[in-house]
């Protein structure tokens, strides 16, 4: 399966997505006025990748600032992560700046919308 | 670059080899045939030597019996007698002798890719010569060196040494050695990827090619002109000839001695067909050397034609193509500065109407004597928007009569609550899609107010509902919402209720800082699928002074500093706290200067920000 990349720019995140390696991150700011472009092909990587994913799926989340149609975004890749819980070991990274509790919260507050493993760490 | 390098090898070989110009095609080991019948003589003669004690004699038929080894492909044999001749050269001191065949065992043990071995005796061929100070030589055992460093791949040694060599090469003014050099060096320094210097070398290098090319033509034209010349020496030869002839003509008529003049005559007509002769074939020879150089001439000319022709077209394809897209983009930037021209026009003129349903900023004051708002959009229009009115409760008689009397009653309604409603709001997105949020949430508090309905947590839960039937969210993937802050000071009891979705109320009371914490729903929007949603309700007592803010998270979350991180809202709510005890213009000028300097002049404002600061006192 081919690897997703996008580098950060100002306003959209870094994105790396590997299956081989077991690298799964999404990093930086986000804050597009359309995220959506960056994300459509998240979106459809994560659906290729649930079709056959690996024995553990170690999800990294490292951003900065997030504007509300992003982390919309983000709240669809949970979404999908939860679906592929069945076939395998979802863990989810959050990592924050040091004293963003914005971040923190926010992490916090997702992880008690899924059924998913978060682990919150701070940079 | 293969192309080089075989031409290199192939002159190194022609250098190294001048004492020897044997060649290396025979790659069949042992001698057979002449080259044994060679053998076995040269072996008698090495003999027949050592016996007379002729050790010069001795070693050169020794270094031909390593020749005929050499040839044969039997590089050990040849290595082996080579050897022996050494011993001997060295024992009378022919130092020629020895660089010569230190020189041959290393081309053998190069070609046989014993490459340290090479590498010693083209040294020791090195060190000789250096000694004998013999500049040629010299230069020749570098580039034998530098050239084993290079199949070895210490370019960065193979260059150092093929510097001297170069050096040496400019000193002689040999203009072989110097292409060698300088093909060596492009080489090497494009393996080390000194791309500049390789590049340097490579002009050099063709400039040097062009030089031998043009030495070789003129070479050719002096050729020509000497055939000339003897073919006019001949002529004036042939002149004189006749001139003597013609005397002795006239001396035999004279003499009347007709058999010898036949005889003359005969021969004078030989001489005169040799003559011709000659001079067709320098005519010929003339003809055929002017014809190549001609040939050769016209050819170039034509392919330098051609190649300036293409360029030519090239360029001037080329040339029209860019004038067709400065065209192309210039009609783009004037169609998109046109359309930049309109849309900013146009939302100037939205921005005219959010200002004109939004109150002024300072309306507030009227409310609240000591209060600011700081409202920064991001763009011209604004997703953050404040809303603030003074309301008034009207009772009615009874609960259960409301329904029959009230289109009867509606003048007789009685004040008995009168307070006053902030709000801060943050609509999903800023700039136009924010705007339209914004004039929707407008609308409906607005209207949810004017129903009467003044508690925070019911207005939050029937912005949800009215946001969601507005946008016809249960029926499409609409999700936008609106992050808020909203409270009613309640001054006939001396306190503020509050209730935020998302977004929180700070307050600082007898300089204590409380951070009352909004509920986790926005409204309107994403996470719920159901419709009702409860906000909870807070309530905090005016018992002392009390000054509150409420916000939007743009001031915290707006990128800056040195490294480009969020204010963040611990640090934001620091400086509330920091800067709660000055008056209210100054605390809001303060804000302005502290998210100035925060943004500096590498970042931009990445979101609408609005601060909403007001202090009361107890009423009585």
């Amino acid at each position: 399966m081919e690897q997703l990349v996008f580098t950060p720019t100002q306003d959209t995140p870094e994105v790396l997505l590997n299956k081989e390696k077991g690298i799964f991150k999404i990093a930086g700011n986000s804050f597009s006025e359309d995220p959506f472009t960056v994300y459509a092909r998240v979106f459809s990587w994560i659906k290729e990748y649930a079709a056959g994913p690996n024995q553990e799926t170690n999800f990294q989340f490292r951003l900065n600032y997030i504007n509300t149609a992003s982390s919309k975004q983000i709240v669809e890749i949970l979404k999908m992560l939860e679906g592929i819980k069945k076939s395998s070991k979802v863990n989810v990274e959050w990592h924050y700046q040091e004293g963003d509790d914005d971040m923190l919260t926010e992490g916090q507050e997702l992880s008690h919308m899924f059924n998913l493993d978060f682990d919150f760490i701070e940079y | 670059m293969h192309k080089v390098r075989g031409r290199l090898l192939c002159i190194v070989a022609v250098l190294a080899c001048s004492v020897a110009m044997y060649g290396q095609q025979l790659k069949k080991k042992g001698l057979t045939g002449t080259a044994k019948e060679q053998f076995e003589h040269f072996s008698g003669l090495v003999e027949q030597n050592k016996k007379e004690g002729n050790k010069v004699q001795q070693a050169d038929y020794l270094n031909k019996i390593a020749y005929l080894f050499w040839e044969s492909g039997s590089s050990e044999d040849a290595v082996e007698y080579f050897k022996v001749s050494v011993d001997l050269n060295k024992e009378i001191g022919n130092d020629n002798g020895l660089q010569a065949i230190y020189t041959n065992i290393g081309l053998i043990y190069f070609d046989d890719k014993v490459f340290d071995q090479a590498l010693k005796y083209f040294n020791l061929s090195l060190d000789i010569n250096r000694h004998a100070n013999k500049s040629r030589n010299i230069c020749g055992n570098l580039i034998n060196v530098a050239l084993t460093h290079g199949e070895m791949d210490n370019f960065k040694k193979a260059v150092d040494i093929l510097d001297e060599a170069y050096k040496i090469s400019l000193e002689l003014n040999d203009i072989r050695l110097m292409k060698t050099c300088l093909g060596m060096l492009y080489e090497y320094h494009e393996n080390l990827g000194n791309s500049q210097q390789s590049v340097g070398y490579f002009n050099k290098y063709s400039a040097l090619d062009k030089k031998i090319q043009q030495a070789t033509l003129n070479k050719m034209e002096q050729e020509t002109e000497i055939v000339r010349q003897e073919k006019l020496q001949t002529e004036r030869k042939l002149q004189e000839t006749f001139d003597t002839l013609e005397v002795r003509q006239q001396q035999i008529e004279n003499l009347n001695l007709q058999s010898e003049l036949e005889r003359r005559q005969k021969e004078l007509l030989e001489k005169e067909r040799e003559v011709l002769v000659k001079e067709s074939e320098a005519q010929k020879k003339v003809f055929r050397t002017t014809l190549i150089a001609f040939i050769g001439g016209v050819v170039s000319i034509l392919i330098i034609l051609l190649i300036i022709i293409i360029n030519y077209r090239r360029n001037k394809k080329t040339n029209i193509l860019l004038e067709n897209k400065n065209v192309e983009i210039g009609n783009q930037r004037d169609i998109i500065e046109m359309a930049n021209k309109n849309i900013t026009h146009s939302i100037n003129y939205a921005q005219r109407i959010q200002k004109a349903l939004l109150p002024p900023a300072n309306e507030l004051k009227k409310l609240i004597p000591e209060s600011f708002v700081f409202f920064q959009p991001r763009d011209i229009v604004s997703g953050d928007f404040y809303w603030f009115s003074k309301t008034k409760i009207h009772s009615v008689i009874s609960e259960s009569v409301l329904s029959d009397i009230k289109e009867m009653l509606p003048e007789k309604k009685v004040v008995i609550d009168e307070g006053i409603v902030i709000s801060a709001v943050d609509c999903t997105g800023h700039g136009v899609p924010g705007a339209f949020m914004s004039m929707i949430g407008y609308n409906l508090i607005h209207e949810i107010i004017s129903m009467g309905i003044v508690e925070p947590s019911k207005i939050l839960s029937l912005l949800n509902v009215g946001i969601r039937n507005q946008l016809k969210q249960r029926e499409t993937d609409n999700h936008d919402g609106m992050d808020m802050a909203i409270c009613r000071i309640d001054t006939q009891n001396n306190k503020i209720e509050f209730a935020g979705a998302k977004n929180p109320l700070v307050y600082i009371k007898n300089g204590e800082l409380t951070l009352v914490k909004g509920d986790f729903l926005p409204i309107g929007g994403f996470y719920s699928d159901n419709d009702e949603r409860e906000y909870s309700k807070h309530v905090i007592e005016i018992d002392a002074p009390i000054t509150c803010y409420l916000y939007s998270d743009g001031f915290a979350d707006q990128i800056g500093g040195l490294e480009g991180k969020k204010f963040m809202s611990k640090n934001f709510r620091q400086l509330l706290l920091d800067i709660s005890q000055e008056p209210m213009e100054e605390q809001q000028r303060i804000l302005d200067n502290k998210l100035k300097e925060w943004i500096g002049t590498s970042f931009s404002q990445v979101d609408d920000i609005l601060v909403i600061g007001f202090k009361l006192y107890p009423f009585k």
